[in-house]
């Protein structure tokens, strides 16, 4: 018989095993297992909505194991297309305005913008994982994480090295994500005004702690650009100048999110007179290389880990364009013609897949980013603010305080009687 | 020619079912039953009814055949998704209970697909579940994410 030697804490009935109901969710006809499995495959919008059916469905939709097998089925390539972001400036009012193209659905919806509307700078540095991180070059001193799907957002605080102006010559942003340590990144490289053979500095933010830390830059790269060029799987990709034993050239660097170092990657061969574009092809690196003279095609390249940059294919293109600003994740290729309209080609016949047009966009404003729902938060979102007119008339006052000569023009009359 | 072993599946309505070893490998449940051999006679499914098996078996068929394209499959799968969510769902129960992975996902993403446009009430009824909220509870959790609602 044996005798418990000390106080015996807890409990007396101390069974290892709790007794679980068979069905934890409740008198669900499913188990958990096929109801994960099919929520997962729901669109973010839906799961907000369905968290609202029982308790269990509301823990289950916030777990992170959910969220990434949520990100899983929502990064599954689609014959059909996937979803692209797109920045455009307003035509009058120089306003930055985010959409969303939903091939699925074949819809453009204007998202509410996150950024501080005070400021008339604004770039896009890219999208991963779901999360899509906005910047004010050339300093960069503003930086705003956003989940457009969740519609929340937070701003970043900065590095406490201030880049001084008369020496710098701008900062550039890139995004990164960690899977290892399920981590968002953001990089901000510093660049020396006029010198372009001085490295950039490095610096990288966690949003797991939020704090800054100094990294090297054994490459040593100058970044060009206010932000990286493409983002793919989580990695941050950026056409640079570099000087080695092969002397001052433009290469590519990406950010090894495992090792936390960049490396650098060879250019394919582009001239004086051809374009490049880099993309993210089916989640590999691909370039798009045209003839500055040809409005009609366009050559596709694609990295191999091991064999390095080769041409996939030329798409000769039905009707012609006036830039190309992309591709589809799927490889349908973005292009805007003379009038601002974009056109999605399909790549394999050259055929124009489908027109989009942002009300009121500057032609030549637009850029493009791959993008994908996701659940995921970081710590200290807080839900997007809807831009109203009174803001917006606000920020238009104080561009006529500093731009004397400025026009305002809106179709609001009652903003003009303000206005006044 | 693979070997034509043949196996007997009992349903739980008493009625046999004899198939291929090859094709009833698919229910992984099958599988670990003939590696640790205990399949000598009809292997009973008392959670699976004939009309059930039989709509199992016509899509491990299809999807044994040898020479069917990727998008003949995906046209085979689409008609055969194409059923009342009652069957639907009597389907997604019994390829839980055979381990078949693949069929589970496919009736997953039907299922998934069906059920976009539901309201959170239209849910409960569908799947019988209790609403274990209070009203407050409810509405509070409804204003978190308001603009999802409308």
């Amino acid at each position: 018989m044996a005798k418990g030697k000390g106080k015996r804490k807890g409990k007396g009935n101390s069974k290892k095993t709790k007794t679980r109901p068979l069905n934890p969710t409740s008198n669900c006809i499913f188990p958990r297992e096929i109801i994960s499995n099919i929520l997962s495959r729901l669109p973010v919008k839906t799961l907000l909505q369905f968290r609202s059916v029982c308790k269990p469905w509301r823990n289950l939709i916030s777990k992170p194991n959910f969220i990434d097998t949520h990100f899983y089925h929502s990064s599954s390539l689609q014959h059909i297309g996937s979803p692209i972001l797109i920045h455009t400036q307003h035509v009058k009012s120089s306003d930055h305005v985010l959409s969303l193209y939903n091939p699925l659905e074949s819809s453009v919806v204007e998202l509410d913008n996150p950024f501080p509307f005070f400021f008339q700078e604004m770039a896009v540095v890219g999208s991963c994982n779901g999360i899509v991180c906005l910047c004010k070059p050339p300093w960069g001193d503003v930086i705003t994480l956003w989940n457009p799907a969740m519609r929340q957002s937070r701003n970043v605080q900065l590095s406490k090295k201030k880049p001084l102006m008369g020496i710098y010559s701008g900062v550039s942003i890139g995004l990164a994500y960690d899977s290892q340590e399920n981590d968002f990144l953001i990089l901000s490289l510093l660049g020396y005004r006029k010198v372009i053979k001085v490295p950039d500095e490095v610096e990288m933010c966690s949003t797991k702690s939020f704090s800054w830390k100094k990294l090297k830059n054994e490459v040593g790269f100058r970044a060009l650009g206010f932000n990286c060029n493409v983002i793919i799987k989580g990695v941050p990709y950026w056409s640079a100048m570099v000087e080695d034993e092969y002397g001052l050239r433009e290469v590519l660097v990406y950010f090894d999110v495992g090792r936390k170092v960049f490396e650098k990657l060879p250019m394919p061969g582009i001239t004086m007179e051809t374009k490049a574009h880099l993309v993210d092809l089916e989640d590999s690196l691909g370039m798009l290389i045209w003839a500055k003279t040809d409005k009609y095609n366009v050559d596709v390249w694609v990295m191999d880990d091991e064999n390095g940059w080769s041409k996939k294919c030329n798409v000769g293109l039905v009707v012609g364009f006036d830039r190309i600003i992309g591709c589809l994740r799927n490889g349908d290729i973005v292009a805007e013609n003379e009038n601002g309209v974009l056109l999605l080609f399909d790549p394999v016949t050259g055929f124009v897949k489908t027109k989009l047009c942002i009300d009121n966009a500057k032609s030549g404003s637009s850029v493009i980013f791959n993008y994908l729902e996701s659940l995921v938060m970081i710590r200290g979102m807080m839900p997007v603010k809807k831009q109203t007119a009174r803001d917006k008339l606000a920020r238009e006052n104080l561009l006529k305080v500093g731009i004397n000569l400025k026009v305002i023009s809106t179709d609001d009359s009652r903003q003009l009687d303000l206005a006044v | 020619m693979s070997s034509t072993k043949l196996l007997t599946l009992k349903t739980s309505d008493g009625e046999e079912f004899k198939l291929d070893e090859a094709v009833a490998v698919k229910s992984q449940a099958i599988k670990n039953m003939v590696e640790d051999d205990c399949v000598s006679n009809a292997i009973p499914l008392p959670n699976v009814d004939s009309k059930t098996m039989t709509k199992v078996i016509e899509y491990w068929k299809k999807h044994s055949e040898e020479g069917v394209s990727k998008d003949q499959l995906n046209d085979f799968d689409k008609g055969f998704l194409e059923v009342h969510h009652s069957v639907l769902y009597d389907l997604l129960l019994a390829a839980n209970y055979l381990n078949d992975k693949e069929l589970v996902d496919v009736i997953c993403q039907e299922v998934a697909d069906r059920i976009k446009g539901k309201t959170p009430e239209e849910i409960r009824k569908e799947f019988d579940i209790k609403n274990d909220f209070t009203p407050e509870e409810e509405e509070k959790i409804r204003q978190e994410n308001a603009w999802a609602f409308d």
